[in-house]
């Protein structure tokens, strides 16, 4: 049995945190009857303090302090930062449109040496969101159609899970920041997509002047009608502007979670009064907003269950789930590893390598970088199969990669592996794994050997 | 209803009154005849020896009696043993045998792919093998008798597994470094659950070439080596 330790932290619109996660890994390579990795326990062994993010002003993330609060988390947690080997900075919500993002992710996860990963982009978000509030290990386990809702403060980030699946996600312009008030109720800041939407609503908003509580109780009421309705597919299309990226898919389930900021005011009751408080409090709308949540849903007759983890299901989403490990029979030349953002092509292979190999020859040619390959393998399995797969793989790679990167869903990668190194008539490093599900997201990370197995972490990275 | 999708085992299979329904009654009968048919059936010789297996067989006569005398399916008599060391290579670092053991379609289906990745990963990886062997009528003891007299240094034996409800075409590979009758079991290395639903073979094949490295270099298997 090996342990991991792993982290994650999450830099969203309002708040920053960060966990650590100690996680037992089965010693695979004592064990020659198990073809599956096992993941035996994922243990929260520190949690951060939840902070407001640091700004510099509306639109800029503040590195400095930022990159200081992390390491003073990791001081407080009395994990040695060398102990860890995999984990996930993400960063959430609004914040990963603001302008320093991109600089600030790869900064800290380049700090930190080992195999830390920066990533970011909305269906990431949802998936790890929905992992880590439980959605998803309650729908394998009851083999039930979930959602899980995650309600920051910029961003609303919807994922459905069909029997443990990821099988839509979307994310809509809805947060309980997309509003903000001083103590005067005087509004400070108003997102434009929502200034747009209340006005087609007749509800006149501007920034720098003041608000009423009706008033933000109706956009609250509004904005969790939406979320309802898109859930069902019955936003019309006047409401477009409010899916990020256009990207629009159905989440109807027999059950919904709902975690996020915003989420820990779905599942309490309060009085009018202290929500009001909160909102003060806050200075935004999120307590409002989750309280019309639980009311629309509860009208609607949705049926919320409650999560395991909810203001901190992003963190301990890419804390603890963002890792797959890859088979354990396997064809790794260690001596490269690990290796970080390598753009990840897709390709399936049935019977025939002439179509693939043009088609990803194109898209390597595009990258003209270090690719990762990653094959759905539909073949027969028989040797003669593995051998002409392994001729198509050397064929694409040719001249184009220095290395061969190949990741497969089905367990052949030791047998495709060795079979590529005899074909190959130069010395090129090989890693052939196996066993990973085709997950979300266009780039991977490949950490080092952990118990007989490669971590790996396929993300997005869109800024 | 879907967690019997999840496992071939019979769970989840729902009944009729008190009885299990026609339709698994049926798919009982089918898999327990698939389990007695891998057993009394024999290996398609002419196939084994198309790819270069030399036939032989133990003191068994028959099926009855190889079932009825495990004893009699582990020894070879004295001119089959003459034999293989007149014929076969000598000291080669590697000995592959095959036998039928419980199961003939787990040597029907599986062998071709795996003897295919196994010859050609010792071959690029400069590590002799002897003559491969086609047992008949063979338990997995005839390998310490074959490791013995040909002076192997890591002996592969492929065989069929006793069949269960689930498939009747799986194969397990058991590793010995220096097998010998002198031994006890514990000197062997298994790799099972050889078939196209579970191991595959050509992955179960790269991962014995990989052990039988780690033999050759660490002069030991079975319980003493630590991988």
């Amino acid at each position: 049995m090996d342990k991991i330790y792993t982290l994650g932290m999450d830099i969203g619109t309002t708040t920053t945190q960060l966990i650590i996660s100690e996680i037992e890994v089965e010693n695979l390579t004592a064990n020659y009857l198990s073809v599956e990795p096992k993941i035996l326990s994922r243990k929260m062994i520190y949690q951060s303090p939840i902070v407001i993010t640091p700004m510099y002003d509306s639109y800029h993330l503040n590195e400095t302090e930022l990159i200081k609060m992390f390491f003073e988390f990791i001081n407080a947690s009395g994990v040695d930062i060398k102990k860890i080997k995999t984990g996930a900075v993400i960063i959430t919500g609004e914040s990963s449109l603001k302008e320093n993002a991109s600089a600030l992710i790869h900064s800290i996860a380049d700090s930190t040496g080992e195999f830390i990963v920066a990533a970011a982009g909305a269906d990431l978000e949802a998936i790890l969101a929905g992992c880590g509030s439980g959605a998803k290990d309650v729908s394998y386990r009851q083999n039930e159609v979930l959602t899980n809702i995650d309600i920051g403060g910029g961003t609303t980030n919807i994922v459905k899970f069909d029997r443990g699946e990821v099988s839509d996600t979307f994310t809509l312009h809805i947060g309980g920041r997309l509003l903000k008030i001083d103590n005067d109720f005087k509004v400070t800041y108003l997102s434009p997509v929502l200034q747009k939407i209340l006005a087609l609503e007749g509800v006149k908003v501007k920034e720098g002047s003041s608000i009423a509580y009706r008033e933000m109780r109706k956009a609250a009421e509004l904005m969790a009608g939406y979320i309802a309705k898109a859930l069902t597919g019955e936003l019309e299309s006047k409401y477009d502007m409010l899916y990020v990226s256009g990207q629009k898919a159905l989440a109807e389930a027999t059950g919904y979670f709902v975690s996020g900021g915003v989420g820990e005011y779905v599942y309490d009751e309060f009085e009018e009064s202290s929500i009001m408080k909160a909102c003060l409090k806050y200075q935004d709308l999120g307590p409002l907003l989750g309280t019309m949540v639980r009311k629309v849903f509860k009208k609607r007759g949705f049926n919320l269950s409650k999560p395991k983890h909810r203001m901190r299901a992003t963190v301990c989403g890419s804390g603890s789930y963002s890792m797959q490990l890859s088979g354990n029979t396997i064809y790794v030349d260690e001596n490269i590893l690990p290796l970080k953002n390598l753009p990840l092509i897709r390709m399936t292979y049935e019977n025939n390598t002439e179509e693939c190999v043009k088609a990803a020859r194109k898209l390597i040619g595009y990258h003209r970088t270090q690719t990762a390959i990653y094959i759905t393998y539909k073949g027969n399995n028989s040797y003669e199969d593995i051998i002409m797969l392994a001729k198509g793989i050397i064929q694409i790679t040719e001249e184009l990669l220095s290395n061969i990167i190949i990741i497969l869903d089905k367990n052949v990668g030791k047998a495709l592996g060795q079979t590529v190194k005899r074909y190959l008539k130069e010395t090129k490093p090989i890693i052939c794994i196996d066993h990973i599900q085709n997950t979300h997201g266009n780039y991977i990370d490949l950490g080092k050997m952990v118990g007989g197995s490669l971590p790996i972490v396929i993300k997005s990275l869109i800024f | 209803m879907e967690i019997g999708t999840i496992t071939p085992a019979r769970i989840h299979i729902g009944r009729s009154g008190p009885r299990v329904t026609t339709k698994e009654l049926l798919k009982f009968r089918q898999d327990h005849a698939i389990a007695m048919d891998a057993v009394w059936s024999h290996v398609d010789e002419e196939k084994v020896r198309e790819l270069g297996f030399k036939v032989i067989h133990t003191l068994i006569k028959d099926k009855e009696e190889y079932i009825r005398r495990p004893d009699l399916g582990r020894r070879f008599s004295k001119e089959t043993l003459e034999d293989i060391k007149n014929t076969c290579i000598s000291n080669p670092s590697v000995q592959i045998i095959a036998a039928d053991g419980l199961s003939s379609p787990a040597i029907d289906t599986n062998l071709k792919d795996i003897f295919g990745i196994l010859m050609d990963g010792f071959k690029h990886r400069g590590i002799s093998v002897g003559t491969p062997l086609f047992i008949r009528y063979g338990r997995v003891a005839t390998m310490d008798y074959i490791s013995e007299i040909l002076g192997a240094e890591v002996t592969i034996l492929l065989v069929g597994e006793r069949p269960g409800l689930a498939t009747g075409e799986s194969m397990s590979a058991y590793m010995a470094y220096r097998s010998s009758t002198e031994k006890p079991e514990s000197q062997r290395t298994v790799v099972s659950n050889i078939h196209n639903g579970g191991l595959y073979p050509v992955e179960a094949g790269a991962q014995i070439i990989h052990i039988t490295e780690i033999m050759l270099k660490e002069k030991k298997s079975g319980v003493d080596l630590k991988i």
